[in-house]
């Protein structure tokens, strides 16, 4: 071997920043290199598991560790917290900790579903995040950067799973799916990931859509049809690209460029899937069925299905499941996320919060189960993979975005710690200080642990770069 | 040098800056003012801060020699706080403009000779327009040649919803204009929109912030397959949801609507593609010509060249063998929807270049320029005739048409209410979440009385800005609706409804009663013999909707609609930013956002700049249920907030006579419960605007208004603003000329915004390209 795993995951990681758009790097044999190459020969995978509206600390927590919470939890008949209005009390710091929670520590209530990985689950609670976030961090908490104004759609760089997914390239680097009841036609911007500076990256907001882009290519069907039709209309501009290109003198043409060299990217990524088709025949989903956009609990579920199949069959590595959108969503049955659980608009806040964290694991589980069905090595897919949940905003509906709460299920194949508790305790409020723990540090730890470098990661608070957490590597 | 150095502060293009800096190290050394004079100006300006063993900032000026590599960095801040007018800092004396000019002269030549690349601060986003210094740019100094970079314009989301609506996809059979995502009418047609949402809170036209990439790509296949479904489809390719007026009692089909296209033209699938459906064998070789013609039409509004005929119809050929006559056709549709120029409009000046090297848009591209500035729908047939007939080559044949459209009531202008409502940005209320606490807070009806007032100004068309600024009369629960014959239908409609409404009642034995607490009931009001506030849309859920008047003041129990409008509300009140629309777009969930409006009124009115917020600031209020807001902002005036806080919150302050819903106050209402009043401070302050007779105390937000109403700074800042939208970019100092033409033609036509427009649409930079 003329190259080590880390220098070649070094090298995709740098070519990867300069060239956040290049075709090359979705290619199928830059990941089979880098698998092979490596000791570990199996893939890394991530999956990111990301809510609205704010993650209410306890809802993660073990029953027992509440007086770790820095907040009574105590609520009153609506369910919203009795001291401090509309959760603002939720500012203030978390106590700091660093604890391993021993084995036969029970999770929470809500996260019930989750309790056949019990031994694979850490806890993050306090995590500062750097910026101000109010309604939505939006691509600020996947990248760690500080966007100009709250609730901004900005992308200044790209976010961690995207980052992850160039690494660790699969004919489909980076399946992202989503839930926008505002966009019929299954792709939107859900403000979540980014491929880079102003790239923010579409998500598949229906089950039906994802899987005619996804798995088309081996159905027999419709889907089947409009897929090859695609294909020629790719063909045919990828092609005419050329002669347009000639005609047109810079610099006026950097804005032509980027829009044709899409019809080349997407078809070489239809190349790709093409040349898995067997293992994609073998674990694809049936074709979903039309579902209303604003069917929260059945796009979800239908989601997870798709993401499962892309998993197992080894079309990606990185999925990032956005369950829903503050402005938009609304759960079946219990209420408008904005002003309904929110505001508390909705009979009871704390139930309604429950109910949807609850489907969260549930589906989070679906996949860590169907994960943990496949041999792999001499363990299962489950062992390479890390899960990571949390809300795009934090802490709670109002967030200041100094208290985000995170649940990381799976080791990566032993290079994340397990069962940890970890609090940074924010005392210390100078950026600039050493302890001063960021939520891009979290995503570094991530970095840290698939061997890549992390430094460059988001833009640094106050000049420090992000660094790992010690206390979460393995 | 002069013209040279005005390139420099081309924010965006490249290329000029290239060409400029090879220019420059053509200066002789010889040729510049000694750099004592330099030293002499730093002395008298900056150096009794930037001096001595602990210099403000760290940067020390008093030692400061001639440009080389070690100390650039220091001469590169110099350059950019003289050059926005940044430096010396507000309260401090303002050094003469010329001699700041020739300092500014001197260090970018030094710079050039030295091998330093100027840096001048700026962006090519809304938010960046305002570093280019206002004195610098109204001062007369800059006298171009002024023109654009070339273009590629994106297709807008609202151009494509028209091209939408002309094909007959999402028909918007409504009587009245649709202004809202609120509107339940919109949700009927909800269908995708390729072309991703830019940020709101600026202009969303801007050649910086629009672009199309993969994810356009993929959302444009995925809608050009919708689209093309539609289009070959039998079914009628409108919402089955959808009524027409004369379900809800409307009889009248105004002439020119969509209904009376509907009648005329009904939605129905073009005949050239009949031989592509239900037919097994592949059409011939003239019917595949015809359909792709057919296509090109539909969509790019044009008949294809032989070139396209041949490939386009190559395609064609080869789906047909493949996937069968009906998908080939289909996508051929999706094939001309993801092409370029379905995407992209190109504005590069194909006309030969001038001395300056500048190049004259050509009739073609002059045709959609004009059209686009205007309206969503694209060229007319006048606008395409004057062109073929060779009558849009001159500055006075593009007035002409301009003045043409503008004049003529059956074009719609949707760009220029559109402008009105991205530099206000009161359209944004409708996105701020409110509690309802029992009362209609349908925040699309205040937008769309705002919409309405500027509207009717507009047409007065005279001194429109100052009137913006202070109007006391609105338009209150006020239908969009220009056709008078089509009002008198909806008002006798709205009569009748509430005719059968309270005959309902009655029979259930029950009396007519005004609505509890001040709501508002038609069936009331007309036992009361007043007028009745007119059903606005088809899905108008019923009177209580209309309680939202509230928030103007207004008793529901007691208040009588007009039709002559606008009206004066009780309360005090002027213009735009004391509309419950402004204040609620500029407010949070809770609270008056008195940051964000001084800061608002800072970079839009003042054509000042406020850096962003500092990255380890927690930009945070305290949690103080009893004390009122402004209590509550002291955090602002710590030392390292308050540089740049004092330029905003006392501009905020003076608002604090309206609540966070807009409503007109007496008190403000703290504690947990929002139920102890407490007295408003409303006191605030103009400071270093620019302009030495606006600065100084104010007492409320009346009396700001009606003072920044009569500055010409504002109106400037104001013509500023009309410009970047126009352009879609940012202004450089070579575009002073078209500024103060604008300003100019704005102030001798008494404060007409048309001929304003006028003069921006046929200035240099809006017609050559560079």
């Amino acid at each position: 071997m003329s190259f080590n795993r880390r220098q070649l995951l070094t090298r995709a990681a740098t070519t990867a920043a300069a060239l956040p758009m290049s075709p090359l790097m979705t290619s199928v044999l830059a990941s089979i290199q880098s698998q092979a190459s490596g000791t570990n020969r199996h893939p890394l995978r991530f999956v990111f598991c990301i809510k609205s509206n704010g993650l209410w600390a306890e809802m993660i927590q073990p029953p027992g560790w509440e007086q770790r919470l820095p907040f009574a939890v105590v609520y009153d008949d609506k369910g919203r917290l009795q001291d401090g209005e509309n959760g603002k009390i939720r500012k203030q710091v978390t106590p700091a900790a660093s604890l391993e929670m021993e084995s036969t520590l029970p999770l929470s209530a809500v996260m019930e579903p989750l309790e056949p990985f019990r031994e694979r689950i850490s806890i993050l609670q306090g995590i500062n995040s750097g910026f101000s976030t109010y309604h939505m961090g939006c691509y600020q908490t996947l990248g760690a950067f500080q966007a100009r104004g709250r609730n901004s759609i900005e992308t200044l760089g790209p976010t961690i799973d995207s980052v992850l997914a160039r690494a660790f390239p699969r004919p489909v680097p980076h399946v992202c799916l989503g839930h926008d009841p505002n966009s019929p036609s299954g792709v939107a911007y859900v403000p979540t990931s980014a491929a880079g500076r102003d790239k923010p990256i579409p998500f598949y907001t229906k089950p039906k859509r994802a899987y005619k882009e996804l798995f088309g290519v081996i159905d027999t069907g419709a889907a089947r049809r409009e897929y090859d039709v695609q294909s020629d209309i790719l063909d045919f501009f990828a092609e005419d690209a050329k002669r347009l290109q000639a005609q047109v003198a810079a610099p006026e043409r950097a804005q032509l460029d980027r829009y044709l060299n899409a019809f080349e990217s997407i078809r070489q990524s239809r190349a790709d899937v093409a040349a898995i088709s067997d293992q994609l025949r073998k674990y694809a989903p049936e074709a979903p069925d039309e579902i209303e956009a604003n069917a929260t609990f059945q796009v979800g579920a239908g989601n997870t299905e798709i993401a499962i199949a892309a998993l197992l069959s080894g079309l990606t590595n990185v999925v990032t499941l956005r369950f829903d959108l503050l402005g938009s969503t609304s759960y079946e049955g219990i209420g408008g996320l904005h002003g309904g659980v929110g505001h508390g608009q909705v009979k009871n806040i704390l139930d309604a919060r429950r109910k949807i964290c609850r489907f969260h694991f549930e589906q989070m589980a679906r996949i860590a189960h169907a994960l943990q069905a496949i041999p792999e090595g001499e363990g299962t897919m489950l062992d390479n993979t890390v899960f990571v949940y949390t809300s795009d905003n934090g802490e709670t509906h109002h967030s200041s975005g100094v208290n985000f709460p995170i649940v990381l299920l799976g080791d990566l194949g032993g290079r994340l710690a397990r069962r940890r508790y970890f609090a940074p305790g924010n005392e210390q409020t100078d950026r600039s200080q050493p302890g001063y723990t960021r939520l891009g540090d979290v995503w570094a730890t991530l970095l840290a642990a698939a061997d890549l470098p992390y430094r460059e990661f988001g833009l640094p608070v106050n000049g420090v770069p992000h660094q790992p957490i010690e206390a979460l590597l393995a | 040098m002069f013209i040279t150095r005005q390139s420099f502060t081309s924010t965006a293009t490249m290329f000029v800056v290239l060409a400029t800096v090879t220019l420059l190290q053509q200066v002789r050394a010889d040729e510049l003012p000694a750099l004592e004079q330099v030293q002499q100006f730093l002395r008298r300006h900056c150096n009794d801060c930037h001096s001595g063993t602990e210099p403000e900032g760290d940067v020390s000026l008093d030692s400061l020699t001639a440009i080389r590599a070690g100390n650039a960095e220091t001469w590169q801040r110099v350059l950019a706080q003289l050059s926005t007018g940044d430096m010396p800092p507000a309260g401090e004396a303002r050094p003469d403009l010329a001699a700041r000019e020739a300092v500014l002269d001197w260090i970018v030549d030094a710079m050039a000779i030295a091998g330093v690349e100027p840096k001048l601060p700026g962006g090519s986003l809304p938010a960046d327009g305002n570093f280019i210094d206002h004195e610098r740019l109204f001062s007369g100094r800059f006298t171009g040649p002024a023109s654009s970079p070339p273009r590629f314009w994106r297709r807008s989301q609202p151009q494509y919803d028209a091209l939408m609506e002309q094909l007959w996809v999402i028909p918007k059979l409504r009587y009245e204009k649709a202004h809202t995502r609120n509107d339940p009418d919109w949700a009927a047609y909800s269908y995708s929109q390729p072309f991703p949402a830019l940020d709101s809170e600026n202009f969303t036209n801007y050649s910086a912030g629009v672009h199309a990439d993969d994810a356009v790509l993929r959302a444009l296949l995925d809608a050009g397959s919708q689209i093309a479904e539609r289009l070959t489809s039998a079914a009628v390719a409108y919402s089955p949801k959808l009524q027409p007026p004369i379900a809800v009692g409307i009889p009248h089909i105004r002439r020119g609507s969509p209904w009376e296209r509907f009648q005329v033209e009904p939605p129905a699938r073009p005949a050239e593609f009949a031989p592509f459906i239900d037919h097994e064998t592949p059409p011939d070789d003239e019917q595949q010509r015809d359909a792709v013609a057919r296509v090109f039409q539909l969509l790019l509004r044009r008949s294809p060249t032989n070139d396209e005929l041949s490939r386009y119809g190559g395609l064609l050929r080869r789906s047909i063998a493949k996937s069968g006559n009906l998908a080939a056709l289909r996508g051929l549709i999706v094939a001309v929807f993801v092409s370029p120029e379905f995407v992209f409009r190109m504005e590069l000046g194909l006309q030969p270049a001038d001395q300056y090297g500048r190049r004259w848009l050509s009739p073609d591209e002059l045709v959609y320029a004009i059209a686009h500035a205007l309206t969503d729908d694209g060229p007319d047939e006048k606008l395409w005739s004057s062109a073929q007939a060779g009558q849009l080559q001159t500055k006075a044949d593009v007035e002409r048409e301009v003045r043409r459209i503008l004049a003529d009531p059956a074009i719609e202008k949707h760009r220029r209410l559109r402008f009105f409502q991205e530099f206000f940005g009161y359209h944004r209320a409708i996105d701020v979440f409110k509690d309802k606490q029992g009362w209609a807070n349908e925040v699309q009806y205040l937008v769309r009385d705002a919409d309405m007032l500027v509207e009717h100004i507009l047409d007065q068309d005279h001194d429109v800005f100052a009137q913006l600024l202070t109007t006391d009369r609105y338009f209150v629960a006020y239908p969009h609706i220009k056709d008078p014959e089509l009002f008198d239908a909806i008002i006798q409609n709205t009569i009748e409804e509430t005719k059968a409404r309270i005959k309902k009642i009655k029979n259930r034995g029950k009396e007519i009663e005004p609505g509890n607490q001040g709501k508002y009931s038609r069936a009331w009001a007309f036992t009361q013999g007043r007028e009745l506030i007119p059903r606005t849309v088809h899905n108008d859920r019923g009177s209580f909707e209309m309680s939202y008047i509230h928030v103007y003041g207004f008793d529901g129990a007691t208040f009588a609609w007009s039709r002559e409008q606008p009206i004066p509300v009780p309360g005090r009140r002027a213009g735009l930013l004391t509309h419950p629309a402004w204040l609620v777009a500029h407010s949070t969930n809770f609270d008056n956002d008195i940051v964000g409006r001084g800061h608002w009124i800072r970079e839009h009115l003042l054509a000042g700049r406020i850096p962003d917020v500092p990255i380890d600031v927690e930009a945070q209020l305290p949690d103080e249920p009893d004390s009122s807001l402004r209590q509550r902002m002291r955090v602002t005036t710590a030392e390292k907030c308050v540089r740049c806080h004092r330029r905003m919150d006392p501009l905020g302050y003076p608002f604090e006579i309206y609540d966070h819903y807009g409503r007109f106050r007496d008190a403000e209402l703290v504690g947990i419960r929002k139920n102890v009043p407490v007295a408003i401070d409303s006191s605030g302050e103009i400071l270093a605007s620019g302009d030495e007779e606006l600065d100084g105390p104010v007492d409320d937000a009346i009396e700001l208004v009606h003072k920044l109403a009569q500055s010409p700074r504002v109106r400037q800042s104001f013509v500023r603003h009309a410009f970047r939208y126009w352009m879609g970019r940012n202004e450089m100092l070579s575009d002073a000329e078209t500024l103060m033409a604008a300003d100019r033609a704005y102030v001798e036509n008494h404060g007409s915004f048309d001929e304003l427009l006028v003069s921006l649409l046929t200035s240099d930079s809006f017609l050559y390209r560079k």
